[in-house]
């Protein structure tokens, strides 16, 4: 079958003739063999040197453990065993550090990977049952990003003020320290006028409704008799 | 059954031997098909503990390649070199990269599920830490900014109109939501904050109509009481005080007779036009009589002779000479006023009689300023003046201090019967005017009924 896109698809060997895809064919396949001969050596341990020279005329190499040594050794200079040995023996180790460093990193680039795609699938799973405020900010009308600023605005209080509650709780600790909490206070107080300009913003909120309520009030009883 | 290969050395030697050999062909592999696709020249070498050192492509070409490569300056190789160690580093970074941007986009997608929990009234005190609050804190203010800068978007393109009906389905839908939130996360305060939006809102809608209204309302109404309660008071003061003040000042008897009198004189001037009518259809010299009062004693004066200027001058000083208060000479100028109306003909009379009137007239008016007594003996007297002939004596008797007033009584029925002797159709006219005063005289009579009768009609003119 003939794909219409060129992904997972078998290439011709032959010359491209394309020139604009020919740039980034050489970085991609470049790429990819340096990666082929670096677990190369470490596998077979091996030496190689490879020189490619880029369609703009660059020249790229990569050798193991040294494209000039192995090229000296290749042209018939032998030039110091024993240092070549020793050098040998640290650049062994040293790449096996690397090897384990690099391991670990995919490893872990691989769980976040499967992390997110089971949240997609979630997503996907919930697709129907969403709300409407679960969509994209980009898909509200005006009344339903103004109330949805307005939730989203007391949500936020709250989760500040749980948040300072739950900084205030581990106060004690700050106190028992040593010498380096001496700014924690300041920022424990600062949190605490935070909560305070909280409480204050929220009294406000309900002393309004209270003040607009009797001014009501007065205004009705005032229809009557006028 | 294939197997993540693990980057170590593979410790059993045959097995590395075998894995050598093919993946030397590998790489041999791929290395054609890089220069075949780019058309570029590259060059390898490859040494093994196993077997002799391979070349691709072959040794001629290996040596014209490593020819070019050494060409090139020193620092342009090295700077594109790669080693071993170099190339794992490099690939370490890039992991590492790759891996904190994995990161960040999967704790975003996390927050933003934990942010929709809570407003879906799903979150869980215990399941998060202060981090986790904080982070969230921080993704609800990135997630505001986008939302406020879409509802600026909207607000500038116009779409409010279009989101009205959705903002009714949205107010519907809203407090349940908020109410979820209240009853399942954190009661008392998203209770708070979850009421009071909407409380407010609503009382904002349901106050601002009602202040409004109120403020309309209070300035007609107030206005209403200015037009109805202003007048009225005003009324009611000055009918108060129009009442009120001329009662205590005058509660002497004194205050019947001015209204009386005031009554009186609204009479005669109703009166004087028929008299001067009935003077038109008597003769020419009328007019004269009309228009000036003076010019006619000066005709009599032709007739007469100069007898009459020495009169005018006896009567005027004697008006200042009256000792009596307010009501006595309101009294005083209504006898005045009867005079007026008895002159005219008095003159007539003169032309046609002779020079004898004027000497009456003379004797006559000398005598009032010496009536000793004020008000009721000048109100007697104009009853007797205007009265049929048969009641004066009458008054005469009751009133035991008026034998002066009964002599000057006598005088005036001598004027009466003169004039009937005289002129018969001007005595009809005569008659007329004497008919006018009766009525008068007749109200004059009772003086109590008058007075009730007077009041009564004055309050109904008020009430009116």
């Amino acid at each position: 079958m003939v794909k219409k896109t060129l992904g997972r698809r078998k290439v011709e060997i032959v010359k491209m003739t394309k020139e604009s895809n020919l740039q980034v064919t050489f970085s991609k396949r470049k790429a990819g063999l340096f990666k082929k001969a670096s677990e190369f050596c470490t596998l077979c341990d091996a030496k190689i040197a490879m020189i490619v020279f880029s369609p703009a005329g660059k020249v790229f190499s990569f050798g193991h453990p040294n494209v000039d040594v192995l090229l000296d050794h290749f042209r018939g200079c032998v030039v110091g065993h024993n240092n070549t040995n020793l050098d040998e023996s640290y650049t062994k180790l040293h790449v096996q550090m690397l090897n384990k460093s690099y391991t670990e990193v995919k490893a872990e680039v691989e769980k976040e990977q499967k992390n997110k795609q089971s949240r997609a699938q979630n997503e996907r799973e919930n697709e129907n049952a969403e709300e409407w405020w679960s969509k994209s900010p980009l898909e509200l009308n005006l009344s339903q990003s103004t109330c949805m600023i307005r939730v989203l605005k007391d949500l936020k209080k709250i989760v500040d003020e749980k948040a300072i509650q739950l900084i205030h709780q581990t106060n004690p600790n700050f106190y028992v320290g040593s010498s380096s909490n001496a700014a924690a206070p300041a920022t424990v107080s600062g949190g605490n006028i935070s909560t305070n300009q909280g409480f204050f913003d929220q009294n406000g909120m309900t002393t309004n409704p209270t003040q607009t309520l009797l001014f009501g009030f007065d205004i009705m009883n005032r229809t009557p008799g006028v | 059954m294939r197997t993540k290969t693990k980057l170590v050395l593979i410790p059993d030697r045959h097995f590395r031997r075998a894995t050598f050999r093919k993946r030397n062909a590998g790489i041999r592999k791929k290395l054609h098909e890089l220069t075949t696709l780019c058309d570029i020249k590259a060059c390898a070498v490859i040494y093994s503990p196993f077997e002799n050192p391979t070349v691709w492509p072959s040794t001629e070409g290996v040596q014209e390649v490593i020819s070019e490569f050494m060409e090139k300056p020193a620092t342009e190789r090295s700077k594109t070199m790669m080693s071993h160690e170099t190339f794992l580093r490099d690939q370490i970074t890039k992991e590492q990269n790759k891996l904190e941007s994995l990161r960040r986009e999967n704790r975003e997608t996390q927050l933003k599920h934990f942010m929709f929990d809570c407003v879906g009234g799903k979150m869980s005190e215990q399941q998060y830490g202060a981090r986790d609050l904080q982070d969230l804190s921080l993704f609800t203010d990135q997630y505001l900014n986008q939302l406020n800068a879409r509802k600026k978007f909207l607000t500038e393109y116009g779409e409010s109109s279009s989101s009205v009906p959705p903002l009714f389905d949205v107010a519907g839908a809203n407090p349940p939501v908020v109410a979820d939130q209240a009853a399942v996360t954190v009661p008392p305060l998203f209770a708070v904050a979850g009421a009071n939006l909407p409380v407010v809102a609503d009382q904002a809608a349901v106050t601002v109509p009602p202040l409004f209204a109120v403020a309309g309302a209070n300035l007609p109404v107030v206005a209403d009481q200015a037009a109805v309660n202003v007048p009225t008071g005003f009324h009611n003061m000055n009918v108060n005080q129009n009442q009120y003040e001329p009662v205590q000042p005058y509660v002497p008897t004194g205050f019947s007779d001015h209204i009386q009198y005031q009554n009186m004189n609204f009479n005669q001037n109703q009166q004087e036009p028929v008299h001067y009518q009935a003077l038109a259809v008597a003769g020419a010299g009328l007019p004269m009589t009309q228009n000036q009062y003076e010019p006619v004693h000066y005709q009599s004066l032709a007739v007469a002779g100069g007898g009459l200027p020495m009169s005018q001058l006896q009567y005027e000083p004697v008006q200042p000479y009256i000792p009596t208060v307010f009501s006595d000479n309101v009294q005083y100028q209504h006898m005045n006023l009867y005079q007026n109306q008895q002159e005219p003909v008095h003159y007539q009379a003169l032309g046609v009689a002779g020079a004898g009137l004027p000497m009456n007239q003379n004797q006559y008016e000398p005598v009032q300023p010496y009536v000793p007594t004020g008000f009721s003996d000048h109100f007697q007297f104009e009853n007797m003046n205007l009265n049929q002939n048969q009641q004066e004596p009458v008054q005469y008797q009751a009133p035991v201090d008026f034998n002066h007033q009964i002599q000057q009584g006598n005088y005036d029925m001598n004027l009466n019967q003169n004039m009937k002797h005289a002129h018969i159709p001007f005595m009809d006219g005569n008659y007329y005017n004497y008919h006018q005063p009766p009525t008068v005289g007749l109200t004059s009579t009772g003086h109590m009924p008058s007075t009730t009768t007077t009041t009564t009609n004055n309050n109904n003119n008020n009430n009116v």
